[in-house]
């Protein structure tokens, strides 16, 4: 519990502090298959950020449900290094896969603006015990 | 900069179009003489309500201790903890022991804190044998190839939550007498 009530206490920190709403969409390629996700992002000046995702893969098999292993909750991004338009960051996600199973998923990522509001991310993590990439577009909304 | 783009875009493209052979993902658990816990060491969190592998024993799975009380004391193979519940209060694991000269599998679980087994089956040294084990609401479910499946009744817990896999260990009381060498493959 007093983990829970530190984790929500840092994100309401920093939404509180927030400079930047960053909306984001991508895929991972885990050993379970290939996997898309989004997520909302507030962003302070220091590059801290809060937000919530959403992912999921897409069952071949119709009778299995479209959405494999749905995975939803809180992610949290601590800066580790930067340059003008290269930031490198931690990422933690926690949440519930399949409406059930709490999971936590740490990666690494590197973001690389193209732009003032936009760009592309790349990351390497861990899901379901093997490590998985990732890549993502991003927008800054404001 | 437009470059740089340019490279990351083909290069992300490979790694999610790739239509490369998929590595194998049979992981070595080793269990040194004298310890009970394997090596590698891994923590994960169950995801899904079935876990599902495939699992190979070698002749080291061949183990004669001198107190022969000892020698049906249950090694884990695999399984998890149930909804927020440490492995001795709640959880499923396929269980393992060589007795009768024949090695023996079993269903292991802990249901309110009272521990329950029953058996399932004899694998070959050798042999790749798949096992299924599915939790429902109110049940664990352990099926050995397509053998009768086994079903112990769960206790009382959560649904939501922390399930935590857990992964070979020797005994029992006894450490492993010599290392002690199993291959297991998810599949997921």
């Amino acid at each position: 519990m007093k983990t829970i009530f530190l984790f929500l206490f840092t994100m309401l920190s920093i939404c509180a502090k927030a400079q930047d709403l960053i909306v984001s969409a991508g895929g991972e390629k885990t050993v379970n298959g290939n996997q898309y996700n989004g997520s909302l992002l507030f962003e302070t000046k220091k590059f801290w950020a809060a937000g919530a995702f959403y992912q999921a893969g897409i069952n071949r098999e119709p009778s299995e449900g479209r959405l494999k292993d749905p995975f939803y909750g809180l992610v949290l991004q601590a800066p580790l290094a930067q340059s003008e338009r290269i930031l490198f960051v931690a990422v933690l996600r926690t949440g519930l896969v399949n409406d059930r199973f709490v999971v936590v998923t740490p990666a690494l990522e590197t973001r690389i603006s193209v732009t003032r509001k936009a760009g592309l991310s790349v990351g390497a993590g861990l899901r379901y015990g093997y490590p998985s990439l990732s890549a993502r577009l991003f927008v800054k909304l404001f | 900069m437009k470059t740089t783009v340019a490279l990351v875009s083909v290069l992300l493209i490979l790694i999610f179009a790739s239509c490369e052979e998929e590595a194998s993902l049979f992981r070595q658990f080793v269990i040194p003489e004298g310890e009970h816990y394997a090596t590698t060491r891994v923590v994960q969190a169950l995801q899904s309500d079935k876990v599902s592998f495939m699992a190979k024993f070698d002749a080291s799975a061949r183990y004669h201790f001198d107190e022969s009380g000892f020698q049906d004391s249950k090694n884990k193979l695999l399984g998890f903890s149930d909804c927020n519940s440490l492995h001795h209060e709640n959880s499923a694991r396929f269980a393992w022991q060589w007795y009768n000269d024949r090695l023996e599998i079993y269903a292991y679980c802990y249901v309110n804190s009272e521990r329950v087994e029953q058996f399932i089956g004899v694998v070959e040294i050798d042999a790749l044998n798949r096992y299924e084990l599915s939790l429902t609401e109110n049940a664990y479910i352990f099926q050995l190839n397509d053998s009768e499946p086994v079903t112990i009744a769960r206790g009382n817990v959560c649904d939501s939550g922390v399930y935590y896999m857990l992964w070979p260990y020797f005994g029992g009381t006894l450490p492993a007498p010599h290392d002690v060498t199993i291959q297991i493959q998810l599949n997921n």
